[in-house]
Parts: C-alpha cells; sequence; structure tokens
C-alpha cells in the first residue's frame, strides 16, 4: 500500500512538511512528509544522521517543528501546551535504546511507576499486579522481579523496559533502536518480542527506529527509508525489493545478502 | 552584526575588555537560563499530582542524613572559634566574652556559611550527578515520554527541600557549635558557666537566629538550584556528569560566599 492511499481515519501519526533546524544553514529535517497508520508495524530505517531520533522526539513532542505539522491521532500536536502534550503521551509507550530504566528502583518497581502515577485508583496490591502481569507478558521470571536493573542482563532490561511501555495500555509503542548492542541470539529474542507484543494487543501501532535491516524488512508492515531529513520510500517491503533507486537497491542488497548467510 | 562578532582585539586592553564581556554576557545567560529554570520548576508545586512524599525523601537525604557532618563541623568549629577567642579576649581581661562572641558569629555567620559550603558539597553534588546520570542514561526522557513532568518530579522537590532542611541543619550546627565552645570555656580555660550563659543571654538576641536561619534558606535555594540546573543539563556521558558535579560545587560555593556579604547588608538595613 502506497503512503498517499491510507485515507484520514487509517492514520495514527502523519508528519506534514517537517522541517527542522539546530543551527543556521543546517537542516536536520528538510520537509518530511510520512503517514504511520493505525494497528500495523511501521519501522524507519536510515542511515546514521538521517534524522530518525529528531523525527521520534517530534512525534512524541519533545520537539516542535519549525515549519510543517505533526498530528497524531487527528490532532496536531504542534500547538499542544504542556499539559496538553502530557495527556496525550499517555498514549504513548516507548522503549529506549537503553531501556532507560530508573535505576533507583526494582524490576518491578520499575513497571508499577507509571500505573501508580496515573492510575491513582487502584490500591498497592492492584498497581503490583498489573505490574507483574506485564512482566509475565514479556517473559520475565518472578526470580527477576525483585531485582535492580544493574543486577539485570541486557536482554532482561529490554523486557522490564517492554514491560513499563506496555503498563498503561498505550495505543502507539515505539521502539529505538531495540536491538542495538544485543548479541544476534538476543537481538532475534528482542525481535520476536515485539512482534509477540503486537499481536497480543490488538490495534497497536508500532514504530520501531532500526539499523538492523534484515530485522526490520522481517518484522515491518511498512518501511520508511529516511535519507538526509526526507523521506527517500515508504511502502510494504516488497516495494523496497521492487525499487529501481540505486540507493534504495544499495540497502536491499544488504538484506538479501544476510539473507544468504 | 555578524562582523562585530568577529571582531578579535590584538592590543591587550581592548583584548582584556573584550574577554571580561564575554564572561559578563555569559554569566548574565546563565543567570538568565538558571531563574527561567527556578520559575519553570517551580509553578508545579501547586499544581496536581501532589509531590509531597518526593519532597519529605529529599528533606530525609539532604537534612537527616547530613546531621551527622553538621553536628561535627559545628562542635569543632565552636570548640577551635573559642580557643582563638580566648587568647585575645585573655590579654584585655575579658574572657567571659567569648560566649557572645562565638554566639554571634556562629548565629549570624558561621553557621549558615559552613552548613552551606558543607550540604553542597555532600547533597548538592549528588543532586548534580543524579540528574545528571539520568539525563545521559534517557531517564529523564523517559519520564517526560511517560508525561511525567521531570521538572515537578525531580527539580521542585529537591529545590524545596533544601529551603526546609537548611535552616534546621543550620540551627543543629549553631547548637552543637555553642555547646562545644561552652564545653571548652567551661572545663578547659575556667570560665564561670554561670557568667558565660549570661553573657550570650546579654549580648544575642532573637533576630541574630532569625537571621542566620534566612541566610541558610536562601544557600539552601542557592546550591539546589545550581545541582539541579547543572544536573538538568548535563551532556556528554561522564566526563559530563563529572564536569556538572565539579560546576555545581565550585559555583555554588563561590555564590554562597558572595551572596552572605549582600544579604548580610540588606538584613542589616531591615532588622538593625
Amino acid at each position: 500500500m502506497n503512503a498517499k492511499m491510507i485515507s484520514e481515519s487509517d492514520l495514527a501519526i502523519e508528519l506534514k512538511g517537517v522541517r527542522k533546524s539546530f543551527a543556521p544553514g543546517t537542516e536536520t529535517l528538510k520537509g518530511l512528509d510520512l503517514k504511520i497508520q493505525k494497528g500495523k508495524v511501521t519501522v524507519i530505517i536510515g542511515f546514521s544522521g538521517a534524522g530518525k531520533s529528531v523525527m521520534l522526539k517530534h512525534i512524541l513532542g519533545l520537539l516542535h517543528p519549525d515549519h510543517g505539522a505533526v498530528t497524531v491521532f487527528g490532532k496536531d500536536i504542534s500547538h499542544l501546551n504542556e499539559h496538553g502534550l502530557n495527556e496525550l503521551r499517555k498514549r504513548f509507550g516507548m522503549l529506549f535504546q537503553s531501556a532507560a530504566l530508573f535505576d533507583d528502583m526494582t524490576a518491578i518497581e520499575n513497571v508499577s511507576f507509571p500505573i501508580l502515577e496515573f492510575k491513582r485508583d487502584l490500591d498497592k496490591n492492584q498497581v503490583l499486579g498489573v505490574a507483574r502481569e506485564k512482566l509475565e507478558v514479556v517473559g520475565l521470571g518472578v526470580e527477576h522481579h525483585q531485582k535492580f536493573p544493574s543486577e539485570l542482563s541486557g536482554g532482561m532490561r529490554k523486557r522490564v523496559g517492554l514491560a513499563r511501555a506496555l503498563a498503561l495500555e498505550p495505543d502507539i509503542l515505539l521502539y529505538d533502536e531495540p536491538t542495538t548492542g544485543l548479541d544476534p541470539i538476543m537481538s532475534e529474542m528482542v525481535d520476536n518480542l515485539i512482534l509477540e507484543t503486537h499481536k497480543h494487543r490488538e490495534g497497536l501501532t508500532t514504530v520501531i527506529i532500526s539499523h538492523d535491516l534484515p530485522a526490520a524488512f522481517r518484522l515491518g508492515d511498512n518501511i520508511a527509508m529516511l535519507d538526509s531529513g526526507k523521506i527517500r520510500l515508504f511502502g510494504p517491503p516488497e516495494e523496497f525489493f521492487k525499487s529501481q533507486d540505486p540507493f534504495i537497491q544499495k540497502f536491499v542488497s544488504k538484506v538479501k545478502e544476510s539473507k544468504r548467510q | 552584526m555578524e562582523k562585530t562578532l568577529d571582531f578579535k582585539p590584538q592590543t591587550l586592553v581592548p583584548r582584556t575588555i573584550s574577554k571580561l564581556g564575554g564572561v559578563v554576557i555569559y554569566g548574565v545567560k546563565v543567570l538568565g537560563d538558571m531563574s527561567v529554570f527556578f520559575w519553570t520548576s517551580m509553578v508545579w508545586i501547586t499544581r496536581p499530582p501532589s509531590r509531597f512524599f518526593e519532597i519529605l525523601k529529599q528533606v530525609e537525604f539532604v537534612g537527616n542524613k547530613s546531621v551527622f557532618i553538621i553536628c561535627l563541623s559545628g562542635l569543632f568549629t565552636g570548640m577551635v572559634f573559642a580557643l582563638q577567642t580566648y587568647s585575645g579576649f585573655h590579654m584585655v581581661n575579658a574572657d567571659t566574652m567569648i560566649g557572645p562572641s562565638v554566639a554571634l558569629a556562629l548565629t549570624r555567620e558561621l553557621g549558615p556559611v559552613l552548613t552551606g559550603l558543607i550540604v553542597t558539597g555532600r547533597a548538592g553534588a549528588a543532586m548534580s550527578a543524579q540528574l545528571g546520570t539520568m539525563r545521559v542514561t534517557e531517564q529523564i526522557d523517559a519520564l517526560e515520554v511517560m508525561g511525567i513532568n521531570p521538572k515537578q518530579y525531580l527539580v521542585m522537590p529537591r529545590i524545596v527541600s533544601c529551603i526546609i532542611a537548611m535552616p534546621l541543619l543550620a540551627a543543629v550546627f549553631d547548637f552543637i557549635g555553642n555547646f562545644g565552645s561552652y564545653f571548652l570555656s567551661t572545663h578547659m580555660l575556667n570560665i564561670d558557666a554561670a557568667t558565660y550563659l549570661a553573657k550570650i543571654n546579654l549580648f544575642t538576641r532573637p533576630k541574630d537566629i532569625v537571621q542566620g536561619m534566612v541566610k541558610a534558606a536562601c544557600f539552601g535555594l542557592i546550591f539546589s538550584l545550581v545541582g539541579t540546573y547543572k544536573g538538568y543539563h548535563t551532556q556528554n556521558g561522564a566526563h559530563g556528569v563529572g564536569q556538572a558535579t565539579n560546576e555545581t560545587v565550585v559555583l555554588s560555593s563561590v555564590l554562597i560566599l558572595v551572596s552572605d556579604y549582600f544579604l548580610s547588608a540588606i538584613i542589616k538595613l531591615i532588622m538593625y
């Protein structure tokens, strides 16, 4: 499906002509257009410095565009105040590259934290119950629940980070380079976890920023290739294989190569 | 406009003035940034959800956990001050003036200033390092993404707790310092205990103690603001955390000493 064919009601996130510059004369995002469909897995790929993280920060309202608009569930977030943005962010869950767990809290406390903050009508036992359930969904054994992040392996930290991202039943789940720094076996485990999580929750929109091309083509319903602050190609993986663009071909050949291996 | 920025004076005097101007501009910019940071953090004090327990937790960290070092420092400060003033007062046969001298110096100046410097080294540096680490490991970003305002959750409770805890710590410092001086004077320098206490009562007024408490609260505000500001804006990983901590201690200590003079002058105008 081409980006142009997606109807407005099917959209979770839309970026329209987004431009962002941090220094005079150098634009990081150069009129970026992107439509992310509800309930689909969209993977954003591109070289380092292409503007992937800046784009992600725009989606979360952590950065505002110099020009253009960012729309989440039909609402232009560029004009939202702090309160409005915080309300909107409750619909997001995010797994950071480093998992970003609070290091003074145990695994279960990390997962309980957003629930305690936003579901104040629940008592402590109910909160712990929800947190245990989320940790079970991501496959973290009970024996690890009381451990601090420094006592967990990289893969376990990602699981806890994912459980925390799922704690408030988000509508959009964002992954910022989820497999960076992990060994191939652990990377595959995290990829499978992403797919399982997506299937587990109906209607969940998943956005993954990744460097891992084979995984991107395996996970994504749609792939967006970001190049020099613009979307070079957006569509399902097949479109990438059909593309005659030498730049895209270079990426695709890497995927084919790794498949052969 | 651009050309004036590139202008580099070649002779010594203009070059010095240019450098001085640069320092002043940087100082004014940092001061402005800090004021905005303070305001945007403190507005959250009245907004829900309540951060009462975070404030209590920080009061415990800044106050309770500093009590031992404050007692130790206060005790020896009072004792050494009594010992040094004794030699002077003894020459003019005014040994009993040790009590009021120590009491006035501690309540008005030494109590709040030394407490400020000690707690800066302990709690201010820790605040900066903790927030700095949270910044470089994306924990502050994680809070923002969750829809939790990091200034309300992390910054405001730390500033409020320091404003509350510092006068209490300065009071402890004053009490223990005076006790040290009393103990040394009455047991080792053979000064009559009743006379010692009577002289303190004669020369020390409640407004001297109030002055010290006001100063301590201001110093609490200074080091907590510098610590949270530097920590919150940390960049460049572990190196940045170290740099932020270092800058917090140096800048806070200098600001405490400089502001002490201006606070003393203002208080003198208002209260004396």
